[in-house]
């Protein structure tokens, strides 16, 4: 992290266990601070596994934040950006919440 | 080397042919004159004509077919292209002839064209997993090749079409775009790089046909061998596949079917069929020689669910075993093992220690009843069969069982996307003097545990999903569930547990799957 700083807590702490020696003791902080609830604030989860290896750190539900990732073309190999490439993709789908099951896939079954 | 797990999962398979199969009907040549005639009035309008001839960014390129599909759809969804699924197909066909990659070019990255949905692909390094990793599986950038400077123009279309790329690629750690722009490309350029005597090579080869009669052997995991008979057959630009075979873990159970396929770059095996009812996909490549067809399988909508392919020419093929019905038998045990193969019309005979009697011989298949002294030495025997040779290993005790996948994901499923289940297998190994032997894969008995503590406190094991007695983990339903904690998914963090039965005792062996969440994109190569 040597141009952009850690802005709060969470993101904080993920940078202690990522960039510290102090080993998986922080990394299991930061796991048990971020489980379940909202969100990953670090820069690079993936989309399936969070970066400690497991699902904790993860936005859950996904779909609260769905649209917070399809907007600005976070993930866009596996979720539609529809900042450029998909901007129909949740046209009259208000509430991913709700609305999730009418959501595409956007590559056409062959 | 840096290692990014398999996180390519799901989705499907190019199959042009599904929509087009039925249309096509032109002969090599002519197709040939149409593809390039049809590159030029769809593609020459945008697209300039070099002074080599060729057309801006699509003569400094070369794909395989899955990767010119994706291409293509690019083009209709961004550029406003509107082509047919008949030219869309001759256009696919000519461009992978024309530019695409050779078997060896393609080789290291055929697990994604086969929907392998549990491989843990590997970047060349740290800096290409973390730029194009993050996102793609290793194979996305591995099966393209481009002129340095089409690398250098791919890095400005990823940073325009997907400008948040600039907080993925490390942007933190390092000046991405100055590196990118200065030296990645230059990097990727000579490791994928356009001019390549491989490529030249192959495409100015004579190809080989596929028509003939084939011997096949394959596995489907969970569920075991099979093995039988492939007749392929000429259909106009098309061929024609029909399936007599064998399921090894059912009893004999016949599997029959039928697939139309198209050979594109001379090797590139890609089916539509039917396979006892479910409708399949084929992703096989064919030997350089002519002689051997290798890839996978699967169910059209349920790409991890399929099965191993391997078939092998049978007219001039040598004596061979190509698989068997069991790799193992237990101190004492008698057990009859069918060995499946080419010309196996030989004299049976095995190492001192295994007793052996025929029971059936055929110039495919050999039954023989094979008895392991009480006292001999655990440890691999040979079997023979006139020239073809195979192994046997005696074991006396199992020491450990390993899992695979060791570690992989499932996705949920709803709406309009379908589940990804895991399935997994336990293969039993001994210990010997210069380290573990493999003894074979092994029936157990299938567990669901919480990988730890978050897992148990938000009770992964009781939401994730259901594994069932073949070792598939079939994941539960998509979407918030509000049974659960902040009405999370039914995500999951999971032990799998396979426990072999070995005498009166078990021997226990472990995976980790992550159970995640659906995704929408689902390009044939991802």
């Amino acid at each position: 992290m040597k141009y952009l700083k850690p802005m709060n807590l969470k993101a904080q702490a993920l940078n202690r266990a990522s960039f510290s020696s102090s080993g998986d003791g922080a990394k299991m902080e930061v796991v048990a601070m971020q489980t379940v609830a909202g969100c990953a604030s670090t820069m690079d989860p993936g989309w399936e596994v969070d970066a400690f290896g497991g699902i904790a750190a993860l936005c859950q539900p996904m779909e609260a934040d769905l649209y917070g990732c399809s907007d600005p073309c976070w993930w866009p190999a596996q979720v539609p950006d529809v900042m450029n490439s998909y901007p129909d993709w949740d046209m009259d789908k208000p509430n991913a919440g709700a609305d999730w099951r009418q959501l595409n896939n956007v590559f056409p079954k062959r | 080397m840096s290692g990014k797990r398999g996180l390519f999962v799901s989705g499907l398979t190019l199959f042009i042919l599904s929509a087009v199969l039925t249309s096509v009907s032109a002969n090599d040549s002519t197709g040939d004159f149409k593809g390039k005639a049809l590159v030029n009035d769809y593609c020459a309008a945008c697209h300039e004509q070099t002074d080599k001839g060729g057309l801006t960014r699509i003569s400094d390129v070369r794909k395989t077919p899955e990767g010119w599909d994706m291409t293509i759809f690019r083009m209709e969804h961004l550029h406003g292209l509107a082509v047919d699924s008949d030219d869309r197909f001759a256009i696919i066909k000519y461009l992978s002839a024309e530019n695409g990659l050779s078997p060896k070019e393609s080789a290291p990255f055929r697990y994604v064209l086969e929907q392998r949905a549990h491989f843990v692909d590997t970047a060349p390094n740290d800096d290409l997993d973390a730029l194009c990793g993050r996102c793609h599986t290793n194979a996305r950038y591995g099966l393209q090749r481009r002129t340095a400077e089409d690398w250098l123009k791919h890095m400005h279309f990823h940073v325009g079409q997907y400008p948040s790329l600039e907080y993925q690629a490390r942007a933190r750690d390092r000046f991405w775009w100055q590196e990118v722009t200065s030296k990645t490309y230059k990097e990727l350029a000579e490791l994928y790089p356009f001019q390549n005597a491989d490529w030249d090579q192959w495409k100015a080869a004579a190809y080989k046909s596929p028509v003939g009669l084939w011997r096949v052997t394959g596995h489907r995991p969970g569920q075991g061998g099979y093995e039988g008979i492939m007749i392929v057959s000429r259909d106009g630009d098309f061929y024609k596949a029909e399936y007599d075979l064998n399921d090894m873990g059912q009893k004999g159970k016949s599997i029959t079917g039928n697939s139309k396929s198209v050979i594109y770059t001379g090797y590139e095996w890609r089916g539509s069929g039917i396979l006892n009812g479910t409708e399949t996909r084929e992703v096989y490549a064919l030997s350089e020689d002519g002689n051997r067809m290798t890839g996978r399988w699967h169910d059209a909508i349920y790409y991890d669910i399929g099965g191993e392919f391997q078939a092998v020419r049978m007219d001039g093929a040598e004596t061979q075993v190509l698989t068997q019905s069991s790799d193992y038998l237990r101190q004492g045990e008698t057990k009859q093992i069918i060995l499946h193969g080419t010309g196996l019309t030989g004299k049976a005979s095995a190492d001192k220690g295994l007793g052996l009697s025929i029971v059936h011989q055929d110039s495919n298949s050999v039954t023989l009843q094979i008895t392991a002294g009480r006292n001999i030495a655990p440890g691999s025997y040979r079997v023979t069969v006139g020239q073809a040779e195979t192994a046997i290993v005696v074991y006396d005790k199992i020491d450990r069982v390993k899992i695979m996948p060791e570690w992989t994901i499932a996705r949920l499923g709803g709406g309009n996307t379908p589940p990804v289940s895991a399935q997994f297998e336990a293969t039993a190994y001994m210990k010997g003097k210069d380290g573990d032997i493999k003894i074979g894969i092994m029936p157990a008995l299938w567990l669901v545990a919480p990988f730890n503590a978050d897992a148990e406190q938000m009770k992964d094991v009781d939401f994730a999903g259901r594994i069932d007695q073949s070792g598939r983990f079939m994941p539960a339903a998509a979407g918030p569930n509000p049974d659960r904690k902040y009405s999370t998914n039914n995500a999951g963090n999971l032990t799998i547990i396979g426990r072999v039965k070995d005498g009166d005792h078990q021997v226990s062996g472990k995976a980790q799957l992550i159970v995640t969440v659906q995704r929408w994109n689902l390009p044939p190569i991802r």
